[in-house]
């Protein structure tokens, strides 16, 4: 009944929805440790995903996230939050650009304005290789959506994988709502052209709803 | 409900409701959805492109494991319990305060992937997150992405000859009563002798518990079957399922399947089913570091060197010409590598020390 392309039961479990997620931050405010955990483990792959629109480098992105968590922990008490996942990700920008100015020398870390030009595909494809036998599909639009520009990825990933709507997405990338329509239209065009029409085809016969 | 029929698959991909439905698969958003594609049935293609999207973008923005994620966030458990000692999570600890622990243990592994999740590695998975949970001490993760065997010298001690593209996740210190490490790829263990603590590895869905008595375990990822094999001395090996790592936490026997020289397990997880067999061809577990016999009979010391070199992939600095009417005759196997650095100086009268990845020797000449 179900596409099954991977498990993607990760996220079934859990529910992101805001409300339980405020709920956890609310008790994290009060001093409650093991809230603060849950909602970070809610959150993580989040995260996570969303810092590999940054950089390839893993162990440096789980550096940056405890960084980061470990700060929110501490400033906890002054910290405002309305949109939870949203909050926690203007941070992880943040902390991100932060950390790149900061080890710039010291790390072989692409400057920011060459990770605009760059993709990630390489150095992450090959790790992601390593761990996982993907179908010829999956493999096609991960290269695809590695490919596209920076801008246009992160924006991909905020609309699908977070479910952000446009005018979130304006907010959250500081730009209008006309070129967040933009990016996304030419995301999208570029994905549809990347994946041949066969291919889509050829998955829709499969799928019975 | 929104008028879906105008909508383009993009635009059905990111609408809440239908995400509820596809992502987090909720039942009464699935009954919505297929009511409205009955209701719809030209529309069809619409829904399967729009679905196809959402999983693949899903799937391709998903770069992390379930068992790094649990790994995280123990680790953030600890810091954010205890305020102190976060900026000391990489570093590793080479103090060779181990040396009176005897003798040790020959260990090779190789396990699966941390991504194949199938029923067995979803309890796993599981055991991961109630193992970690448990464990004090923060974590240090080692992941040798060269295309060299590299060493990583445990707090107890123990040697591990972690080989490419492999990952070793263990505590800082052994403070409680196991001394517990997480494996995945290939890694070739000598494990420092304490009964009193036993040695867990977990790897994939098979954990390996050691006492302490000298032996040789290989286990090879197979079609996700996982192989055990062991050469000399004793070993109990069972399944990451809950009650078999209870059964063999609550106590310091070796319980469970235990195997003896010449004998080897296969585990399919799909069946949660150990079999047990003599070994076939011996030099199957064979990496280079066991094909080396560490005999030596009046060798100088620079060949003793540079064997040592070789097979942990470490850097010994010695000054050559001090050195150069030193011999050893000596009879090395399975202790750790500190411990056979340690041997070699007594018997030669020198000293030695530790620096980063590499081992200076000093002495006076022979």
């Amino acid at each position: 009944m179900y596409l099954t392309l991977t498990d993607l039961n990760k996220r079934q479990r859990i529910a992101e929805e805001n409300a339980v997620l405020l709920n956890l931050w609310q008790q994290s405010q009060a001093g409650d440790s093991l809230s603060f955990c849950q909602l970070a483990d809610r959150l993580y792959r989040t995260l996570f995903n969303y810092a590999t629109s940054y950089t390839s480098d893993r162990e440096f992105i789980k550096d940056s996230i405890q960084e980061l968590l470990i700060h929110i922990w501490e400033k906890r008490e002054t910290i405002n939050i309305q949109f939870v996942s949203i909050y926690f990700l203007k941070a992880m920008r943040n902390q991100l650009l932060q950390e790149f100015r900061r080890n710039n020398t010291a790390r072989p870390l692409l400057d920011l304005d060459e990770i605009d030009e760059l993709s990630d595909y390489q150095t992450i494809e090959t790790e992601i290789e390593k761990n996982e036998v993907y179908s010829k599909n999956q493999v096609m639009v991960r290269t695809a959506i590695n490919d596209l520009p920076r801008r246009q990825k992160e924006a991909v990933f905020l609309k699908y994988f977070e479910g952000m709507d446009n005018e979130q997405i304006a907010d959250f990338m500081q730009v209008n709502r006309q070129s967040v329509a933009n990016l996304l239209f030419k995301a999208i065009s570029a994905l549809k052209s990347a994946i041949p029409v066969s291919h889509i085809l050829l998955l829709s016969a499969i799928i019975t709803v | 409900m929104q008028n879906y029929r105008n909508f383009l698959p993009e635009e059905l991909a990111a609408d809440p409701s239908f995400r509820r439905w596809v992502i987090f698969n909720d039942p009464e958003e699935e009954m919505i959805w297929v009511e409205w594609l009955h209701l719809n049935p030209d529309k069809l293609d619409l829904v399967t492109k729009a679905k196809l999207l959402l999983n693949l973008t899903e799937v391709s923005f998903d770069n992390i494991s379930d068992e790094e994620v649990a790994n995280e966030i123990y680790r953030l458990s600890h810091a954010i319990g205890e305020n102190n000692g976060r900026k000391s999570f990489r570093l590793i600890s080479f103090r060779p305060h181990w040396y009176h622990l005897a003798a040790s243990v020959l260990l090779l592994l190789f396990a699966g992937f941390w991504f194949n999740k199938q029923t067995a590695t979803q309890q796993k998975s599981e055991q991961y997150r109630q193992i970690l949970s448990q464990i004090k001490e923060p974590l240090v993760e080692e992941l040798n992405t060269s295309d060299k065997a590299k060493l990583v010298i445990l707090e107890d001690g123990s040697s591990v000859v972690l080989q490419p593209k492999s990952r070793i996740t263990y505590p800082k210190r052994f403070e409680g009563q196991r001394r517990e490490v997480f494996l995945t790829g290939e890694a070739f263990f000598e494990v420092a002798k304490n009964p009193d603590k036993p040695f867990y590895v977990y790897a994939s869905t098979l954990a390996t518990k050691v006492l302490g008595t000298s032996f040789k375990v290989s286990a090879f990822d197979n079609d996700k079957d996982v192989k055990v094999v062991v050469k000399t001395g004793k070993v109990s090996v069972f399944p990451m399922t809950k009650d078999a790592v209870e059964t063999q936490h609550a106590d310091e026997k070796l319980g469970g399947m235990v195997l003896t020289p010449n004998q080897q397990i296969v585990f399919a997880p799909k069946e949660l089913r150990l079999t047990r067999s003599l070994i076939e061809d011996p030099k199957l577990l064979e990496l280079p570091i066991q094909r080396q016999s560490f005999e030596f009979k009046g060798t100088p010391i620079s060949e003793v060197f540079a064997t040592l070199e070789k097979s942990y992939g470490v850097k010994i600095i010695f000054d050559a010409e001090v050195m150069q009417n030193c011999y050893l005759t000596a009879s090395l196997s399975d202790e750790p590598l500190f411990e056979k650095i340690n041997l070699i100086c007594k018997t030669l009268g020198a000293h030695y020390e530790q620096m980063d990845a590499s081992i200076i020797i000093s002495s006076k000449g022979c």
